[in-house]
């Protein structure tokens, strides 16, 4: 249950390392806490590019998000947002253009205060806290209706989140229903980890977010593109994250199976 | 290789040794760009005239801005430059002075790390302040829950209170207070149990503590609580329900009182009249039903019921002559005399509708008791009444059941103690029967015929069969008689048995028009196929159906529809029932007559009343019957007091001018002893068996009766 639902507040949680502050950590950032670090550290030792392919999936999202840019889009909102560290959405596409909307929606107190600080002054940005699976309390929120506008084309980011989603959620169903409400011409921003290749790597990573506050599920290329079928992948589909138009032929990884995660981009015709 | 291509190979080795260590959010293009620009600046620091540390510090501490964070960033810069500036700025390692290159070294360390640890402390900072942030609103959410609930809890006109798994009140809103009568300061520390009367303990400290052990999610009963030191009674509805701990746990209980006490006493008036009669306020059917039900569910053995049905005599006349008014007022007093008697003797009077009352012992003291109560509330309602300037009688019937309840059930008691009543007014009226089972054996027969009966002729159970009827004189045909038969399911039923009952209860009406109809469908297919051979059909009917108001309109219509011819028919009749009530012949007889009929008297000779006028009507035959003629029947030589009644009979209607028949002649011997007194025509065994109306018919085809009139 969700705070506006309740009605009761979501309670502040530091005794648990959290994913948002972990992955703040491989990239670099000090947004997190001991218990943070040392479960990061924990799976530093277990599974050793967990750097590179944290990395590498933040560098799918800029890449993702100039896609959009580049055709148009304006209007960006990102889930599971995050602690924002650096090469934060807003800050991709206000380059471009300083009249992009953003809006970021986690359902972590402690990230969405920080994203909250760090958009303090920023008109065209915002942030919510909510579930991924209350879409309505997502795409009907104040926040949401200042600044986007369902009508037209936007670009909704879904990075590195949906391994959070365990099949009792129905995963499926909640993308069908954001779906329902993105208008045609607007695109899907997705990465997914995946145990198709280095399965024993993946294997540590569930075990060792176990007990965190937010367990994994791996899954493989077949069931991603199950998930996002109301969408049109847009070239060159589910592939390994630094395959996904790489900037230059350098930052192509030798094995791109190493990131441990999918990325793809959807397109709702 | 150009000096350019030189700088472009460094720029590019610097990105590979940089890029991955951290997230950057610049693409690889734009990193070479940066890194440039860096060291254009690095090349002209370790250039210059007089060395500045400045540049270099400012390269490092771009690095940290431009997030390359990671050791592993530091560590190759350092290495790269330490190596390959020099070649850069077009000159080899040797050419550099090592000091100025180390110190440009430690200049872009130390700006390194000196921004490195700016941006993790304000990094540091700001996660930490998102945290204080983000449990303000956590606390600020929560002060505002607990606020309204606070707000829901004082001003809820509900009353809620906070109850601890053992039933510990901790905590009450003012409506509670109010409720009960009492202050909030008092109740805490109190019980749950406390706040209702001992006869509803239990049921609450079991729906708690099916509660408390999980067993339902929440609980709600309706008690009652006797206010201290008042009588003023106050109803509640209470509603139970668990909360639980963070761990899932029961921590404590929330309990609702909604005031039902209003709603309870209308439930009760509602229910009140629900339950009585509206005029007398007696008991009515429905609470008589639930209490004799109630009393009869105690099976402890030797438990003994009684139940009286009462009706008034002659009440509706009083109805019909002094009017409603005085009739209800009779039933009034009737009923406070009975209500008196019996109430104080712990049993209940009901009034059924009507002058109907019944009286219910449920706890009998044995049939002696039950009895002496009945001959007290007899005494009591025979007593005169006064109702305005009439003393009025009452006397009743009342029918009697007493028993052990244990073999029982509510319909047999209900039926014996109507089938004591019935018998109680057959006796006469004014009288009170006790139920016997073997004097009501009988009773309780025709009982069960009279309810069957109707039935049985939407079932078409019944069917029409003819006895021949035989001149003496030579044997032929001179008539049949028809009979209605009962084809009952479970045993044979004698007709007369059941004639008498449908004439008691009135079904003869249908049964009386049903045999018409079948008799007359019989005798025009008799005409049809036999023509002029067709016989003569006598068919009896009761005195009640001869009576009934639009027999001839339906007699004739039944003519008409069936085609019959009225002469075939012979209406045989009971003498009384030709005359009224002043002795004069009845109207509709003038009508039949000039339908065509012609009349049997049929029992002749039981009733003299009427003889003399008999000659005046159009009867051309009797009939007669009865034990008597059975005198005559013997191997031995007739009862000589028997043959001189049977002669006086038959020369009477001889004078009469009439034509005589004999019932039930089974032997030659008798038929001749009665054709020798004058007999002219017998039916019964020897004149023939019965038969169906296809038979009968076959055997006048055949000729084994010869017609003739």
């Amino acid at each position: 249950m969700d705070q506006q639902h309740s009605g009761l507040a979501k309670d502040v949680d530091m005794e648990t390392a959290s994913a948002a502050r972990c992955y703040d950590y491989y990239l670099g950032g000090a947004h997190n806490f001991a218990v943070d670090r040392e479960l990061a550290q924990k799976v530093e030792a277990q599974v050793p590019q967990v750097r590179d392919l944290a990395q590498d999936n933040r560098a799918f999202l800029r890449r993702a998000v100039r896609y959009c840019l580049d055709r148009g889009i304006r209007q960006f909102l990102d889930i599971g947002s995050g602690i924002p560290t650096v090469g934060n959405v807003h800050e991709i596409a206000q380059a471009v253009d300083p009249e992009a909307r953003v809006v970021y929606v986690d359902n972590e107190p402690v990230a969405v205060a920080h994203s909250r600080t760090i958009l303090d002054g920023n008109d065209n940005a915002d942030v919510v806290q909510a579930e991924l699976e209350d879409v309505d309390g997502v795409l009907d929120s104040p926040e949401a209706n200042r600044l986007l506008n369902f009508d037209e084309p936007v670009a909704v980011m879904m990075l590195a989140l949906f391994h959070f989603v365990p099949e009792s959620a129905r995963p499926r169903e909640i993308l069908r229903r954001y779906h329902e409400r993105m208008a045609r011409g607007s695109y899907l921003g997705f990465s997914h980890l995946t145990e198709d290749a280095h399965a024993e790597y993946m294997h540590s990573l569930v075990d060792l977010y176990k007990n965190s506050s937010n367990p994994l599920v791996a899954r493989s290329r077949h069931q991603i593109a199950e998930l996002l079928q109301d969408f049109d992948p847009v070239d060159p589909g589910v592939v390994y994250v630094p395959e996904w138009r790489p900037e230059t032929e350098e930052d192509r990884w030798e094995d791109p199976s190493r990131s441990l995660a999918y990325g793809v981009v959807g397109y709702k015709a | 290789m150009t000096q350019q291509q030189e700088k472009d190979e460094f720029v590019r080795q610097w990105a590979r040794e940089v890029l991955g260590s951290s997230y950057v959010s610049k693409t690889r293009p734009q990193v070479w760009e940066l890194l440039d620009a860096c060291t254009t600046k690095l090349v002209s620091a370790l250039m210059a005239e007089e060395y500045s540390p400045v540049l270099a510090a400012e390269v490092g501490a771009r690095l940290i801005r431009e997030h390359f964070v990671g050791s592993r960033a530091l560590r190759g810069t350092l290495q790269l430059v330490a190596t390959g500036l020099p070649g850069v700025a077009g000159f080899t390692c040797e050419e550099v002075p090592r000091e100025r290159l180390l110190a440009l070294l430690g200049a872009l360390a130390g700006g390194y790390s000196r921004e490195l640890r700016e941006r993790t402390l304000g990094e540091q900072e700001v996660i930490r302040q998102a945290v204080l942030q983000a449990k303000d609103e956590a606390e600020e959410a929560h002060r505002a829950t607990e606020a309204r609930f606070r707000a829901v809890f004082a001003s809820s006109a509900l009353g809620i209170a906070i109850v601890s798994l053992d039933g510990t009140i901790e905590d009450v809103n003012e409506s509670v207070a109010r409720i009960f009568r009492t202050t909030r300061e008092s109740m805490v520390d109190s019980t749950i149990l406390d706040l209702v009367d001992e006869g509803w303990w239990h049921e609450l400290a079991e729906a708690n503590a099916e509660l408390v052990a999980e067993c339902n999610e929440h609980f709600e009963v309706d008690t009652r609580y006797t206010v201290p030191d008042s009588d003023e009674e106050v109803w509640t509805q209470v509603t139970g329900s668990l909360v639980y701990d963070a761990h899932g746990r029961p921590e404590y209980q929330v309990v609702l009182y909604t005031d039902i006490t209003d709603r309870n006493l209308l439930k009760e008036r509602l229910s009140w009249q629900a339950m009585h009669d509206p005029l007398t306020g007696l008991a009515n059917r429905t609470l008589l039903q639930s209490r004799t039900e109630s009393a009869l569910d105690q099976s402890t053995p030797g438990h003994r019921i009684g139940l009286c049905y009462l009706d008034l005599d002659g009440f509706k006349t009083i109805n019909d002559t002094l009017g409603h008014r005085v009739g209800d007022e009779l039933l009034r007093a009737v009923a406070q005399r009975l209500h008196e008697v019996v109430d104080a003797e712990g049993a209940l009077a009901a009034r059924m509708g009507g002058d109907e009352f019944v009286v219910l012992v449920p706890d009998s003291g044995g049939t002696r008791a039950v009895l002496d109560l009945v001959s007290r509330f007899y005494d009591a309602i025979t007593r005169p009444v006064h109702v305005g300037e009439h003393e009025l009688s009452a006397s009743a019937s009342v029918g009697v059941v007493e028993r052990e309840t244990v073999g029982t059930d509510l319909y047999e008691l209900q039926r014996d103690a109507d089938i004591s009543l019935y018998r109680a007014k057959s006796d006469g009226k004014a009288q009170w029967a006790l139920f016997d089972s073997e004097q009501n054996a009988f009773a309780r027969q025709r009982f069960r015929l009279s309810a069957e009966m109707p039935a049985a002729l939407d079932n078409d159970e019944f069917f029409v069969e003819y006895h021949p009827i035989t001149w003496l004189a030579d044997g032929s045909l001179a008539a049949v008689h028809a009979e209605v038969i009962w084809d009952h399911e479970d045993r044979d039923i004698d007709s007369a048995e059941f004639l008498e009952i449908a004439e008691e209860t009135g079904v003869i009406i249908r049964l009386g028009t049903w045999m018409m109809r079948q008799v007359c469908e019989h005798a025009m297919e008799w005409v049809r196929s036999l023509g002029s051979a067709a016989p003569i059909v006598s068919v009896d009917l009761s005195p009640r159906y001869f009576r009934a108001p639009g027999l001839v309109d339906e007699v004739g219509r039944i003519l008409e529809e069936t085609g019959a011819p009225a002469r075939n028919l012979r209406l045989s009749v009971p003498e009384s029932a030709l005359f009224d009530e002043c002795g004069d012949p009845v109207d509709t007889l003038s009508v039949f007559v000039e339908m065509g009929f012609d009349f049997v008297v049929r029992d002749f000779g039981s009733d003299y009343t009427h003889l003399g006028r008999l000659s005046e009507l159009p009867v051309s035959t009797v009939c007669v019957e009865g034990d008597y003629l059975n005198g005559l029947a013997g191997h031995r030589a007739p009862e000589p007091l028997s043959e001189h009644l049977v002669h006086s009979v038959v020369s009477a209607a001889h004078l009469l001018g009439m034509t005589v028949i004999a019932a039930g002649v089974r032997t030659e011997e008798h038929a001749a002893r009665l054709h020798k007194v004058g007999v002219q025509a017998v039916r019964g065994e020897y004149a023939g068996e019965r038969a169906s109306a296809l038979e009968i018919r076959e055997l006048i085809d055949s000729g084994e009766f010869v017609g003739s009139r």
